[in-house]
């Protein structure tokens, strides 16, 4: 059913009611914050006047004396250990630029990956010509956060068996912000499907792995386990890369019903993190929604509505140093 | 356009148009729902703002007044113009742009201002020396996607919403021309009749099956894409093939007759909304909703 819908989506002013839940003051652009005297200037504001005015639209934060303005949003901005999904744009001299919504293209050194079906060895040149084999232009990877560069970028590392690169499965591009820090970002759901979360906005989703190997069928009662296929960079050693594994319809169905309640919580600006994409993926199925009607914007907000009180209620009970002592009551 | 994906993507997404399931749980002739909302720029005679899943197409329709071409001194005309904001993908970025932008407006306008679509002679103020010039300018503001069909479905809309000052013309003190005289009432107008303005749409070939209202995956997978006018009562024009690849013959055949169902039916939906929307007493939500 293809109806169209002339609804505006929702607007962002109910979620700036939330936020004033927790005395957190959200600004626009040129807005006037405090007085200037006694106060530091931080990102996202400029003195005009003896006034703070935000540069930005985001979120008022007072560290000490610093006040800054945290942008409601914005491109990645990466920190070591952070887990990301990004994809290979360019193969240059023994490193890739990978695309990780930053500013700017993180880096992935030939050194900092595994090479396939190897120990640890110092890279050759023989290894510099392959790179292409490792990975190519367009390849899609996890990896984590190795070091940051002075000028903003980052560099990358993929050597643990959980990274690599990643195949059979779907890739769903959110708003960075949004991308809540977690204890893990790899999670399984009970529906048969792996995801990772990357912190950059980036999130993959991918049948979890069968238990049985050589099975082809994705076994819906698989849990916890690593997906250990998809981040073998052994398998990507053939420069055809790993042959195409079937997703079946039903796994595929949970992707992309998966897919689409991420979709929701983006659209209506809510935190991307395993429960609140359950939590949404329930209420779908609760609501007997048909998958792609999951995206009209009537839906989006029905869909969501569940995670929004409960993230509402958690953001009134949690009492975040900092910002309790918010400009807005100084 | 240019969007990188990997072979596994390629793989997983063809397989998915097999399993008649695309990534966003859509059919193979399944469109994106559409976000119209029209009058909200206040400046131009006409405007619309649609929205098809990540695809943002602003359109504003300026008239002015021109002197009919000497071909055809009964009939005003129709010049389309898009721009592609930079902001809206790397491919739009500097003067990679104007090709895009010069290739969407020919593309649109073969649509918008073909022959039948409009009542060009109802552009005509007096014959040989004054008609309408309808200016219909499109800014992509965001691209996920059929930036094409977007265009043309945000065009059609702005058209609609558009007006005619009722004018005539009266001789001028200087012998031999003439003045315009514009009606007093500010609401005696005349609305542009769009009842046989085509929506395109286009049908994007991937692996052995086709798809509708591709998104920007789709279209870095696609092999061929082939795109079609259609009108309210069914009408076809202007079908066009782009992209590296063919389409067989009896594919063919059968994206003219889907083509033709899409169409008409998103021109149905596209009315009934405009009807609704006009009762509907409401502000203009605009860029802040």
């Amino acid at each position: 059913m293809s109806k169209t819908s002339r609804l505006a989506l929702p607007a962002y002013a109910s979620s700036t009611q939330t936020t004033r839940t927790v005395d957190t003051r959200v600004v626009v652009p040129g807005e006037v914050i405090l007085p200037h005297d006694g106060f530091l200037r931080g990102h996202g504001t400029y003195p005009k006047d003896g006034m703070l005015c935000a540069t930005v639209a985001g979120m008022v934060t007072q560290v000490n004396k610093l006040i800054s303005v945290v942008p409601l949003k914005s491109r990645f901005v990466a920190r070591i250990g952070d887990v990301v999904v990004g994809r290979i744009v360019e193969v240059a001299h023994k490193r890739w630029k990978v695309d990780v919504q930053s500013q700017q293209d993180a880096v992935l050194m030939l050194s900092s990956i595994n090479i396939p079906g190897s120990t640890q060895r110092r890279r050759s040149a023989a290894d510099e010509l392959l790179m292409r084999s490792f990975f190519a232009e367009g390849d899609l990877i996890s990896a984590e956060v190795q070091s940051l560069y002075a000028d903003g970028g980052c560099s990358l590392a993929t050597r643990s068996s959980k990274y690599g690169k990643l195949v059979d499965g779907l890739l769903v591009a959110v708003n960075p912000s949004l991308m809540k820090r977690t204890a893990s970002h790899f999670h399984s759901f009970p529906c048969g499907i792996d995801a990772i979360f990357g912190f950059n906005g980036y999130i993959w989703l991918t049948p979890s792995p069968p238990e049985a190997e050589g099975d082809d069928v994705a076994s819906a009662s698989a849990t916890g386990a690593i997906p250990s296929s998809m981040n073998d960079v052994s398998t990507a050693a053939a420069d055809t890369g790993p042959p195409f594994k079937s997703v079946p319809l039903d796994a595929r169905k949970a992707i992309v019903r998966l897919r689409n309640a991420i979709v929701a919580l983006d659209s209506v600006f809510i935190a991307i993190y395993a429960d609140s994409v359950w939590e949404a993926y329930q209420a779908s199925l609760e609501l007997e929604l048909d998958l792609p009607d999951m995206l009209h914007a009537s839906n989006m907000e029905a869909v969501t509505a569940r995670v929004r009180e409960v993230h509402d209620e958690a953001m009134a009970a949690a009492v975040v140093p900092g910002v309790e002592a918010g400009p807005s009551s100084a | 356009m240019t969007q990188l994906v990997s072979p596994s993507e390629v793989a997983f997404l063809l397989q998915g148009v097999a399993h008649n399931l695309r990534s966003d749980g859509r059919s193979r002739t399944q469109l994106r729902p559409v976000v119209v909302e029209t009058g909200l720029v206040s400046q131009a005679n006409g405007s619309s703002r649609l929205r098809r899943g990540n695809t943002d197409v602003l359109v504003g329709v300026k008239l002015s007044v021109g002197v009919p071409d000497l071909a055809a001194p009964n009939t005003g005309r129709v010049e389309v113009a898009v721009e592609c904001a930079p902001s809206a993908s790397p491919l739009f970025e500097g003067r990679g742009a104007r090709e895009v932008n010069a290739g969407l407006a020919a593309a649109a306008a073969s649509y918008l201002a073909a022959p039948g679509a409009l009542d060009l002679e109802a552009l005509c103020i007096r014959p040989d020396t004054h008609c309408w010039v309808v200016h219909v300018d499109a800014v992509v503001l965001d691209s996920g996607g059929n930036v094409l069909d977007a265009v043309c479905a945000a065009a059609r809309a702005a058209l609609a919403n558009t007006t005619l000052p009722r004018v005539s013309t009266v001789p001028s003190e200087t012998p031999g021309e003439f003045d315009l005289e514009v009606s007093d009432d500010p609401d005696d107008v005349i609305a542009l009749d769009v009842s046989r303005l085509p929506v395109s749409v286009t049908l994007a070939r991937l692996g052995d099956f086709y798809v509708a209202d591709p998104t920007l995956e789709e279209e870095a997978c696609q092999t061929a894409a082939f795109t079609v006018g259609v009108t309210a009562d069914g009408t076809l024009s202007g079908a066009t093939l782009s992209g590296d690849g063919g389409i067989p013959p009896a594919m063919l055949i059968e994206m003219f007759q889907v083509a033709r169902k899409l169409g008409m039916a998103l021109v149905a939906d596209m009315n009934d909304l405009g009807e609704q929307e006009a009762k509907l007493d409401r502000d203009v939500v605009g860029f802040l909703g």
